[in-house]
Order: C-alpha cells, then sequence, then structure tokens
C-alpha cells in the first residue's frame, strides 16, 4: 500500500526491500537494505517491531539519514526497550527518525506518501499553504481525507507518532522555516520539553500562525500538591497559558482548527478587535454582535462618513448602524456601497458580511462583489450564509472566490477573533 | 518547608518587596521590635509544625500598643502548645488588597507562576492566571489584567488603583527565584498586599524538595 503510494506522485527512484519477493508492483525487490546498488535519502519501514532494529542497523550501514518507521509495538504497547534500542541504533548513524507507530509523511509537492490507507477511501489533498503535525496518526489520516474532501490545499503532513528522536519541536522548527508552509497546524496529546516548545513556537508564531489542539485535557489531571498554586495549576490551564506564551492559536476540535486554518490562508490580519457587520435579515445581525462580543471583539457604531455614504445609496428603512441592516429586499448594489465603505472606514477591522440567499432580490453577482472587495482592501472578511441547496451552492462559490464562508454565525465570529488574536500577539511579539 | 524568615531572605535576594519585619525570640525581645517598627504590627509565630497560620490562631494583626501586643502573644504561645516555634515574627501592618503570587512544577513545562487575588478569590473562585517561565514583563502584565477580579485592583467605585506595574515586578521577579532556586517545589506567597504605592509580600511559603 505504501508502495502503491509513491508509485503515484513520486518521481525519484523506489527501491522496495523484502527478503521473500523477487518483485513488487513491478520494481526489482532487494533482500536487504544493503544490498540496493544507489545512494538512498530515506528509507520507510514496515516491518514488525522486532525486527525493526536490524532493518535500522542496515539502514545506517547504508549511509541513510533518514527514515520513517510506519510500525507500532513499541513504547504504547510497554516495550520501551524496543524503542530504546533503536534509539541507540540511530543515535549511532545519527539517522533522523520519524516515528514509530506512526502514518508518516504526505507531501503534496515532491509526492512522498506514507499513508497507508487506499485512495479510494481516503482522498489526498490539493496542494496548498497548510501544514499539519499529528502526534495521533488517526487524527491525521482523518484530517488529511477531510482537507481532501473540503479541497483544502495542503502543503506537509506528518504524523509522528512515538517520537523517537524528532518530536514536535524539531518539526515546529522544520516548518517554521519551510516556504511552502503558510500555517501550521498541530494536534499535540502531550510533550516531553515543553519550555523547548514555548519558545520554539513563539518563534515560528512571530513568522506564521500555528493553530493547535491539545488533546487529553483532563486525562492527567493536577499533581497531588498542597498549595493554592499546585491545586490550582493543573494541566489543562498550564497547557491554555503555554498556548498563550507561543501566541499558539487553539481550536476546538478539527473543524475549528480547518477553519481557523483556512481564514489564515486566504485573508490579511487585521488591526485591530473592531468588526463591522453587514447582513440583509435583522435577527442575524443581533446573533452576529453577541457572537463577536462574545469573543472579546467590538462592535462599534459607524463614523457619520461612513454611515452617510451607505444611507445616500439604501432606502429609508434600512438600518444603517453597525450591524448595517440592508433588509430582506436587498440587492446587490446595496451590498457593494455597505462593504467598499465599511471596508475603508479606518473605525473598521474586519468584517462579517452576511447574506440570506433565500431573499428575492440578491442574486449571484454579491460573490463577485464580496471577493473583489476582498482583494482591494487589505481587511479581513468571512461570510456567513446557511440553508438549503441554493444557499450552499453560492457558499462554494464563495469559498472557491477565496473568501472563507461559515453556515454558523459562531463559527465565522470564532475565525475573526482567531485573526485578531494572533495579531495581537504579532505585534507585542515583534520579529527579531 | 522553608521557616517564614528563611522565605522572606529568599523574597528580599530576589528583589520582591517585603514588609518590614523582625524576628523575636521571646515575648519582651519581640515588644522591643515592635517599638522599632512603629505601631500598629502583626505578629505571627513561624513554626514548622503550623501550616495555615491563621486557621490556628497563630496571627494577630493590628495590634496598637505594647499591652495588646503582649496579650495576643502570650495566647498565641498557649494555643501552640508544644509546636515547634523558630521564632515571632513582628511586622509593620499593611493595607491595600491582597493578592497571591504563587509557584508549581508542571510535569511536561516546568516550573510556572500563578497570579490571582487573595482570600476568597483564589479559594472559592478560582480566580487565577498562570503562564509558564520565563515571564517577560509583557506577559506578567497579561496575567494581571486576566484575571475576572482585575477590575477590583484597576479602582473600582472611585477606589485609588493598585500600582500594577509593582505586581508585574513582583511577578517577573517571583519567576525569576523558581527558575533559578532549584530547591523550590512549590511557592506561596500568599497574600502580598497592594496599594497606590506599591506591594509588599506579608506571608511566603516555600515547600522545598
Amino acid at each position: 500500500m505504501i508502495l502503491d503510494g509513491f508509485l503515484r506522485e513520486f518521481k525519484g527512484s523506489i527501491f522496495p526491500v523484502n527478503p521473500h519477493d523477487n518483485s513488487i508492483l513491478g520494481l526489482k525487490c532487494y533482500g536487504r537494505v544493503t544490498d540496493i546498488p544507489a545512494e538512498v535519502d530515506m528509507a520507510t519501514i514496515a516491518v514488525p517491531a522486532k525486527y525493526v532494529p536490524e532493518v535500522m542497523e542496515d539502514c545506517g550501514k547504508k549511509g541513510i539519514k533518514a527514515a520513517i518507521i510506519i510500525s507500532g509495538g513499541f513504547s504504547e504497547v510497554g516495550h520501551p526497550e524496543l524503542e530504546e534500542q533503536v534509539r541507540e541504533i540511530a543515535g549511532r548513524y545519527g539517522t533522523a527518525v520519524i516515528g514509530p507507530n506512526c502514518m508518516g509523511i504526505f507531501d503534496s509537492r515532491s509526492g512522498v506518501d506514507t499513508l497507508f490507507n487506499p485512495r479510494y477511501k481516503m482522498e489526498r489533498p490539493r496542494k496548498g499553504g497548510i501544514s499539519f503535525i499529528s502526534q495521533s496518526g488517526a487524527v491525521g489520516s482523518v484530517v488529511m481525507d477531510w482537507a481532501g474532501a473540503k479541497r483544502f490545499g495542503v502543503s506537509k503532513f506528518i504524523s509522528y507518532g512515538n517520537a523517537l528522536n524528532v518530536d514536535e519541536v524539531d518539526l515546529l522548527r522544520y516548518l517554521g522555516n519551510d516556504k511552502s508552509t503558510d500555517v501550521i497546524c498541530m494536534y499535540i496529546e502531550g510533550t516531553r520539553r515543553g519550555k523547548e516548545l514555548i519558545k520554539v513556537a513563539r518563534e515560528v508564531s512571530r513568522k506564521k500562525p500555528i493553530v493547535a489542539i491539545k488533546a487529553g485535557k483532563t486525562k492527567e489531571g493536577a499533581k497531588a500538591v498542597s498549595s493554592h498554586t499546585g491545586s490550582l495549576a493543573g494541566s489543562t490551564r498550564v497547557w491554555e497559558a503555554a498556548f498563550k506564551q507561543a501566541g499558539i492559536v487553539e481550536a476546538d476540535g478539527i473543524e475549528q482548527m480547518f477553519n481557523y486554518a483556512r481564514v489564515f490562508a486566504e485573508q490579511p490580519l487585521p488591526r485591530g478587535d473592531k468588526v463591522g457587520i453587514i447582513t440583509n435579515g435583522g435577527g442575524f445581525g443581533v446573533l452576529a454582535t453577541d457572537a463577536c462580543v462574545k469573543n472579546g471583539l467590538r462592535v462599534l457604531p459607524l463614523s457619520k462618513k461612513t454611515a452617510g455614504e451607505i444611507q445616500k445609496s439604501v432606502p429609508s428603512y434600512a438600518v444603517v448602524k453597525n450591524p448595517v441592516d440592508l433588509v430582506g429586499d436587498a440587492d446587490v448594489g446595496r451590498y457593494e456601497v455597505a462593504i467598499n465603505s465599511m471596508m475603508k472606514d479606518k473605525a473598521i477591522d474586519s468584517l462579517l458580511c452576511i447574506v440570506l440567499f433565500q431573499t428575492a432580490n440578491i442574486d449571484s453577482n454579491v460573490i463577485e462583489v464580496i471577493s473583489e472587495a476582498s482583494d482591494r482592501h487589505k481587511k479581513p472578511i468571512v461570510c456567513c450564509a446557511a440553508g438549503g441547496s441554493y444557499s450552499e451552492l453560492h457558499m462554494h462559490l464563495l469559498e472557491e472566490a477565496g473568501v472563507p464562508t461559515f453556515e454558523s454565525l459562531k463559527d465565522a465570529a470564532d475565525a475573526l477573533a482567531a485573526l485578531t488574536y494572533y495579531e495581537d500577539f504579532k505585534r507585542g511579539t515583534p520579529q527579531k | 518547608m522553608l521557616t517564614m524568615q528563611e522565605g522572606f531572605k529568599l523574597l528580599k535576594k530576589y528583589g520582591i518587596p517585603v514588609a518590614k519585619f523582625s524576628v523575636a525570640a521571646d515575648i519582651s525581645s519581640a515588644a522591643k521590635a515592635a517599638k522599632r517598627i512603629g505601631y500598629p504590627v502583626t505578629v505571627k509565630l513561624d513554626s514548622p509544625d503550623i501550616v495555615h497560620k491563621t486557621d490556628k490562631g497563630a496571627v494577630a494583626v493590628g495590634l496598637k500598643d505594647e499591652k495588646e501586643l503582649r496579650d495576643a502573644l502570650k495566647k498565641m504561645l498557649k494555643r501552640a502548645g508544644t509546636a515547634e516555634i523558630s521564632g515571632i515574627i513582628v511586622q509593620e501592618s499593611c493595607s491595600g488588597k491582597e493578592i497571591i503570587i504563587g509557584g508549581a512544577d508542571d510535569p511536561q513545562f516546568g516550573d510556572i507562576v500563578m497570579f490571582g487575588l487573595g482570600g476568597i478569590f483564589v479559594e472559592v473562585l478560582k480566580d487565577v492566571s498562570l503562564r509558564v517561565t520565563p515571564i517577560g514583563k509583557r506577559d506578567a502584565a497579561k496575567m494581571v489584567r486576566e484575571i475576572r477580579g482585575y477590575p477590583l485592583l484597576a479602582g473600582a467605585r472611585g477606589e485609588k488603583p493598585a500600582n500594577i506595574s509593582s505586581i508585574v515586578d513582583a511577578i517577573v521577579k517571583a519567576s525569576k527565584m523558581v527558575e533559578q532556586e532549584q530547591q523550590i517545589k512549590e511557592l506561596d506567597i500568599n497574600p502580598l498586599f497592594v496599594n497606590e504605592k506599591g506591594a509588599k509580600a506579608v506571608d511566603v511559603r516555600v515547600i522545598t524538595y
């Protein structure tokens, strides 16, 4: 399965190794790694755990400096001694190891693909700027499948399993310097070097956003301690603090992680926390305001100039405050005026645009108006639209135009809050 | 656990302001110390056997003169019974809001520092903020603003605002202290009194490895 993955996209040379076969999938098969008649850059090892030391020894002799050990059966099931043995071999030969007990790597550019789930069951995402590192292989593969289905652009996926001698800190540093990665996503359960993680993540966050899911927040529990500080700290609060210090944007699950990654990849950062809201349904404007304020964002009155500009072009029964309610008979022209006036307003840092496609006078041209405004002004804009198949079609069109669009107001407000949070970190922690 | 005197010494070493105090061996020298410091004073028994001093009646605050001091100490020593007493602490009276700065060791992140408003805010409402060391000024300032009770420090209902930068300073120094002093397992500076002028530590508990 892994070999099949490589054969599809990978352009370099591939050497299958297996003592029982002469050829696999039409390629000549070698009995041992040391039999390969060429230099090898990387080995992917998927043999039963007990044979891994021997194979690693061969890789070392062969001068291979990087290995991915897919095999499980090490410290995660009570065999730390076997893992230690492999670590010793890797150390002796200077081999960098991803895994063991992992899915390995998917790189949309080089075509390296060790994910062993078949393609008809698990899609591979298209090329893009989002990279994802995951301590869990299962979460990682679901995310990749999902990213494929949702047409998110992915640069690299790395499932690092037991982190033999390459851990999340090394991978963050690597992706921080990787030119094809714009946003780093991360699924993490625990760390062996928390202070290093904060230090490196803080440096990386100055350059590009890191969005992380922390799993197992309640599992560890607070240590049994006698002081106030000890009993109040606990694992969850410490992780939250660590993320704040590192500028890491915390997501509460896979869906939110990708929502955030998408706005980071597609939208500029806001200059501050002031949101402008446009709607063609009053109630949605109120809900959007609540969702923004709950997230610590501000929804302030429009400047006189902006209000005046919009007022001139809309009927008297439209409510020109913030939110701007263009009311149920709004057409594309009203949206165009409101969006562009608000995008120009210095007192507005980001825009949440609600479009109820169910209304009579709205049509598909609103998408061009929104995406043009998004391209022209250096301010983030997210949309909210919900409903049946007609709305769904337009949501997809908006997303294809590079405007993050959400069904829920909470998701839209959360996304703007994530941008604002990260901008605040970046501003307060200038790049050295 | 360090004695209170050792704890105060450690705080001073790192520049965390400590309320003026003196250690006396008996009631008479406590009276002399109080005269030097100036009434009103607070007296406390420094004892490794008494962890929660207030609960055990080992603290008396706002003593106005020598008579009050002698009476209070007599009762206190009687109550202490056979507990080991390493000294009597005589301390200047402080005013302001009570805050707490603490330190602990996290299994994954190592040293951490916690901040909160003292009393029920910490014990009942768990209104605290924390960070992993090392903690710089900006993060310390965020810790102070992050607690829900922050408006009480910033000056609610016409009160004078507490000296926020003195709190920030104390947090940064506590961070240095827990990082550099390897023997510290847990730290509670509880309370520090903070008013418009600055912050002063009034009690400290250091649990060592």
